[in-house]
């Protein structure tokens, strides 16, 4: 009994923690301009469009595979229109945007860091 | 005649008259005073004076009465005629050793009229001299113009009898360089004089005689006698009527020192009627012979006035025997034969008609015989026999020759030759009509062909032609007739070692110009035929052609300025042909082939031509192996070099038609079986009238357009085609496993971009625009078996589509679009849009096993579902993924679902609390993912399912990684979550699922979603979750063409 009431107690102490947990806001036009991660490049433009390609699988940046982006807060939406006809959307939370670093990661847990290249 | 001859004559008659008159004088004074020798020679020597100018004596003259009774004569012994000139030989004019003529004294009395019946000369001399100024030492004859000068009127002479013995005479004319001698002169002149006819009779002979004409010319003549009767008569001084015999004896003629003529006996016979006044002869069958070669003539001839010589005359020789005539044949004139032997005999005829001057020629006529005759020379290889020949050579009088071969045969070992015709105007337009038969026999002819030419067999010609040796010199073949037939037998050509040619007959009956010509142009038609034929050329080509039938006509193949006009009909029986490594075998290949000047270009050719056979084989090494059965084609080519693609070069348009024909490509592993197909094609325009194609286990019909190759070509514009694919049966599979080996070859820059130098990607042609409808009634797919495909394939200038492919198969009805596109050779792109409606998910798995990788769960379930699936990707030269670029939305919903009872299952159940009653069935599903690089994002779905619901979702990751051996391996991660949001639980649990898939780790957690499916406890997260899901399930569905699919 003892666990079950550590356990309610846990969830309800996490559950407050989540929801009290303030969300930031940047500002998009932050964003504009182009990213590097390693190899990988992304490039944002103010009219919500974007592109990126990763030199490492041998693209350039002629080659680059386009993406319509939202900023909402510090969520990230990215829209990958398909050729074929579908769109992927992919949405980020962002930890950290500035004139020069880029951060975000996914609900996987997955992080992303970018510098500015221009 | 020159005027020393004039006067020559003139003295000569002068002299002759006045010695006559002496002799009448003489007998005149004894008429009268009847005196003796002595007191008659002072008288006579006293009284010449009054008619020699020279110096003379005479040693005695008597009268002679009884040894010329009737007559009285008067003899002259010792007459001496003295007569110095500078230059002569001699001073003496003329030394008469006896003199006799008989007067006939009644005659004389009775008629006052002068006869001498006979004159007697014996053992005399003459030298007769012209200097070099004209002056002669015989005009030593005193002459008067006065008729008073003598009493007496000579009113007719009657010679009975004219007799010189021994007489010596010479003759040298420095003016005119004439020198002339003839010893031992003696003639008889017996004649009469009646009514100013003469009538008598002549004989002359000589010993010794020379004639020397002391010009350049060095003319020398000699003859040890010369022998000459007449018998006939003289009207007028002027009209002679008789016969002439003439023979002269060893003669030898030179001249400038060369001899040609040495010991020759001559003689003539002739009748001869001639005009001293007319200076004219004429004969009727006069015989002349040079040794015993017999020359017969007739004619007649005239000097006139105006210096014209008018001449009749023809000449037939007797039957000579060549070889002893060349025996006579002077050395100068034998050099010509050097080297050649002509043996047989030969006869001749001649004939000279019309006038000669100084500028006409008399029409001449000459006739050749040649009989049983032979001929060699010595730089011939041919040893020609039995020739056999007449031929005639016409001087017209128009200055025009003429030669006529009425016969010319001969014949050289195996070989002969027959030729008739003529040829005019020898001198100048040389027209020549001949007639050829011949029969040659070839390895004769040997010597006479390329050392590198070796050819064997027969030849027989037969062929007759009107043409100029000009226009033969010049090969004008376009003004040459000719027609004739060539036959050839067993004939076999080697040349260089290189090229052989055998063959047992052929048969060209050619005609120039064309017979029936098909047009103006054309000068030459040849009908050929053989029978068995084989041409090799090493290491290039062999052939074998059999029954070959050709039917052709050509223009001047010589005119450099443009090219030939050829008109070719042929038919073979079969034809084979060997090229390296490619054959070719037809049947009855049979057609027709124009060639023609281009209008453009004259040098280029403008080709129109059809064909058709009744079997056709063709292979070229282990590439490409065929055959079939009837083809037929017409064509049309122009060559325009302008241009530099061979199809634009050519040009060609063709109108093809194939039926049964089995191909074999090395790089198809199945053979292509062409039933039929019906093509028309020119670089702007391939035509698919129809066709039929067998190509594995798949037959269909292939039709429609492809057009503007040129521009493509030409790199002007995009290769275009719309064709039209209609089948009963596809094997899907296997054309796409077929045509992988297809599309365009990596270029050589593009050689360091590839993964690996071995890699071979499918390069997308670039400037072409091919679109294909397609309808199938039944297709096969691995195992799968699809029904009424319907849609199209486009390739567009590098990219390959698919496009919106409608089909049904026993599992859905589906819709499929995929591109394929190949910017560069490391960076190809593929895509696919793939639907399927009312899907069998175990179908699908089945067909689809990539979704069974990245959506593991959908093994657990069974039923229908519907399907839409889109992805993308570029690709590596080795067709690696590149993740970077890998995109992907997946969208399945379906009702009444039921989750299979798996191992999974049961440990989610187990650790959910799920009743184990609880059936399976599941109301509704509707799930999207996405693929993004290397992540499987599973959007939350809720399944309800009895009294649970649940809502999952989760990401898969997935990347290659090298195992121990080094091999790519698919390593897959994941982290999924189920949330149970309906339960009889009073416990709202999570569960997290992760790890590899192989063996995942189940966790419970917090529900995630539990009010996400709750419309009205949704927060705005929970809107944000429902709206990305509705937009990946739209823009999926959004390319569903329902009224395209099938029924």
């Amino acid at each position: 009994m003892k666990r079950v009431k550590l356990l309610i107690l846990s969830f309800i102490a996490v559950s407050f923690f989540i929801a009290c947990n303030p969300e930031k806001e940047f500002d998009p036009a932050l964003l504009s301009g182009k990213w590097k991660q390693g190899q990988l490049y992304e490039v944002y433009k103010s009219d919500g469009t974007g592109y990126t390609w990763d030199e490492s699988d041998d693209v350039t940046e002629d080659e680059a595979q386009a993406f319509e982006w939202e900023l909402n807060k510090d969520q990230l939406l990215q829209i990958h229109s398909m050729e074929m006809g579908g769109r992927i959307p992919k949405t980020y939370t962002i930890t950290e945007l500035n004139s020069i670093m880029l951060q975000y990661q996914d609900s996987y847990g997955t992080n992303y860091n970018f510098t500015k290249v221009q | 005649m020159k005027i020393s001859t004039k006067k020559i004559l003139k003295i000569t008659a002068i002299s002759l008259g006045s010695l006559i008159a002496l002799l009448a004088i003489v007998l005149l004074v004894v008429s009268r005073i009847i005196v003796t020798p002595e007191k008659l020679t002072p008288i006579v020597n006293k009284q010449a004076a009054r008619f020699l100018n020279c110096e003379y004596s005479i040693g005695r003259v008597e009268l002679t009465v009884f040894s010329t009774f009737p007559d009285v004569g008067v003899k002259i012994h010792d007459l001496l005629l003295l007569n110095p000139v500078d230059g002569s030989p001699s001073d003496t004019l003329a030394n008469i050793k006896e003199c006799v003529a008989s007067l006939n004294i009644r005659k004389i009395l009775k008629d006052n009229t002068f006869i001498i019946n006979q004159f007697y000369l014996q053992d005399a001399f003459a030298n007769l001299f012209i200097s070099e100024n004209g002056k002669t030492n015989f005009d030593v004859f005193i002459t008067s113009d006065s008729e008073d000068d003598s009493e007496f009127t000579i009113n007719g002479i009657d010679l009975d009898k004219v007799e010189i013995k021994h007489t010596k005479l010479l003759y040298n004319d420095l003016q005119n360089k004439i020198s002339a001698e003839a010893r031992d002169l003696n003639t008889t002149v017996k004649g009469s004089m009646k009514d100013n006819v003469i009538d008598g009779k002549a004989k002359l002979n000589t010993g010794q005689m020379a004639f020397t004409l002391l010009d350049s010319s060095a003319l020398n003549v000699k003859t040890n006698n010369i022998s000459l009767d007449f018998k006939g008569k003289m009207s007028n001084l002027d009209e002679i009527d008789g016969e002439v015999s003439l023979g002269l004896s060893n003669i030898f003629f030179s001249q400038q020192g060369a001899i040609y003529a040495d010991s020759i006996d001559v003689s003539l016979e002739a009748p001869l009627q001639a005009s001293i006044n007319k200076r004219s002869f004429s004969t009727e069958s006069a015989a002349l012979k040079v040794k015993e070669y017999l020359l017969k003539f007739k004619g007649k001839a005239a000097y006139h006035e105006n210096g014209d010589i008018e001449m009749d005359i023809n000449l037939e020789s007797g039957t000579w025997n060549i070889e002893e005539l060349l025996t006579i044949m002077p050395d100068e004139f034998l050099y010509l034969l050097d080297g050649i032997n002509l043996t047989g005999n030969m006869a001749f005829t001649g004939a000279l008609q019309g006038i000669y001057n100084d500028t006409l020629l008399p029409a001449i006529s000459v006739g050749l015989k040649l009989n049983e005759s032979t001929f060699s020379y010595h730089e011939l290889p041919y040893n020609f026999r039995d020739i056999n020949s007449e031929v005639r050579l016409n001087l017209a009088d128009d200055g025009k020759t003429h030669l006529f071969i009425h016969k010319l045969e001969a014949k050289t070992g195996r070989s002969h030759l027959s030729v008739k015709g003529s040829m005019e105007d020898l001198m100048d337009k040389q027209i020549c009509d001949i007639q050829i038969n011949g029969s040659f026999n070839l390895p004769e002819f040997r010597p006479h062909l390329p050392n590198e030419l070796v050819a064997n067999g027969n030849v027989e010609l037969s062929m007759q032609g009107i043409f100029t040796l000009d226009q033969i010199q010049k090969i004008e073949i376009e003004k040459i007739k000719a027609n004739g037939v060539v036959k050839m037998d067993d004939i076999a050509v080697n040349y260089q070692d290189s090229l052989f040619i055998r063959g047992d007959f052929a048969v060209i009956d050619f005609s120039l110009p064309p017979v029936n010509r098909p047009t103006s142009d054309h000068i030459l038609s040849a009908k050929i035929k053989s029978g068995f034929l084989t041409v090799s050329m090493v290491d290039f080509l062999d052939a074998e052609l059999k029954g070959t039938k050709l039917d052709m006509a050509i223009s001047n193949f010589l005119d450099t300025t443009q090219l030939p006009f050829i008109d070719c009909a042929f038919n073979f029986g079969n034809l084979a042909v060997e090229m390296d490594t490619l054959s070719v075998q037809s049947i009855n290949p049979s057609g027709n082939i124009k060639l023609t000047p281009s209008d453009r270009n004259g040098l280029n050719p403008d080709i129109r031509f059809a064909f058709n056979n009744s079997k056709l084989q063709l292979k070229n090494g282990s590439y490409i192996q065929g055959n079939t059965d009837e083809v037929t084609i017409e064509g049309h080519m122009v060559y325009d070099d302008t241009k530099k693609d061979i199809i634009l070069q050519w040009s060609p348009k063709l109108n093809v038609s194939l039926t049964n024909a089995l191909i074999n490509v090395a790089s198809v592993p199945l053979p292509v079986e062409v039933p039929n197909i019906n093509f028309g094609f020119t670089p702007g325009k391939l035509d698919i009238q129809k066709s039929k194609i067998i190509l594995g286990n798949s037959i269909f019909n292939l039709s429609g357009l492809v057009t503007d190759l040129d521009k493509y070509l030409d790199k002007t514009g995009l290769l275009k085609g719309n064709l039209e694919f209609v089948s009963d049966y596809v094997d899907v599979y296997q054309l796409m496993d077929l045509f992988n080996a297809f599309g365009s070859e990596v270029d050589s820059t593009e050689m360091t971009e590839l993964e690996d130098q071995t890699d071979k990607p499918f390069m997308v042609p670039h400037g072409i625009d091919i679109t294909l409808k397609t309808g199938a009634k039944k297709a096969l797919f691995k195992e799968t078996e699809l029904f009424n495909l319907i849609g199209q394939l486009t390739v567009k200038d590098g990219i390959l589509v698919l496009e919106e492919m409608g089909f049904t198969s026993e599992a859905a009805i589906m819709q499929l679009t995929a591109m394929y596109r190949t910017p560069r050779v490391n960076h190809i792109f593929m895509g696919l849009d793939f639907h399927l409606l009312d899907i069998n998910i175990e179908k699908l798995l089945e067909m689809i096993p990539f979704v069974d990788q990245t959506i593991p769960m959908l093994n657990s379930f069974a039923g229908n579902a519907e399907f839409h699936f889109a992805v993308e990707t570029y690709l590596k030269s080795n067709y690696e993924i590149k993740n970077s670029t890998l995109r992907g939305a997946l969208a399945i919903s379906g009702d009444r679902l039921v989750l299979l009872d798996g191992k999974q299952f049961s440990e989610i159940a187990k650790t959910l609390k799920f009743s184990k009653k609880t059936e399976n069935k599941i109301d509704s599903l509707a799930v999207e993912l996405t693929i993004f690089k290397n992540e499987i994002d599973v959007y939350p779905f809720e399944i309800a399912m009895d009294k649970y619901k649940a809502v999952l979702d989760g990401r898969h990751n997935f990347k290659f990684e090298k195992n121990a051996l080094g091999n790519d391996t698919l390593v897959t991660r994941c982290e999924y979550h189920i949330s149970i949001t309906d339960t009889p639980l009073p416990v709202r649990l999570g569960l997290k699922i992760s790890g590899d898939l192989s063996d995942p780790k189940f966790k419970l957690e917090p529900c995630k979603y539990p009010h996400l499916f709750r419309p009205k406890r949704q927060g705005s997260t929970e809107k944000e979750v429902l709206r990305l899901k509705k937009m990946i399930s739209d823009s999926l569905k959004a390319n569903v063409k329902t009224d395209q699919l099938p029924e």
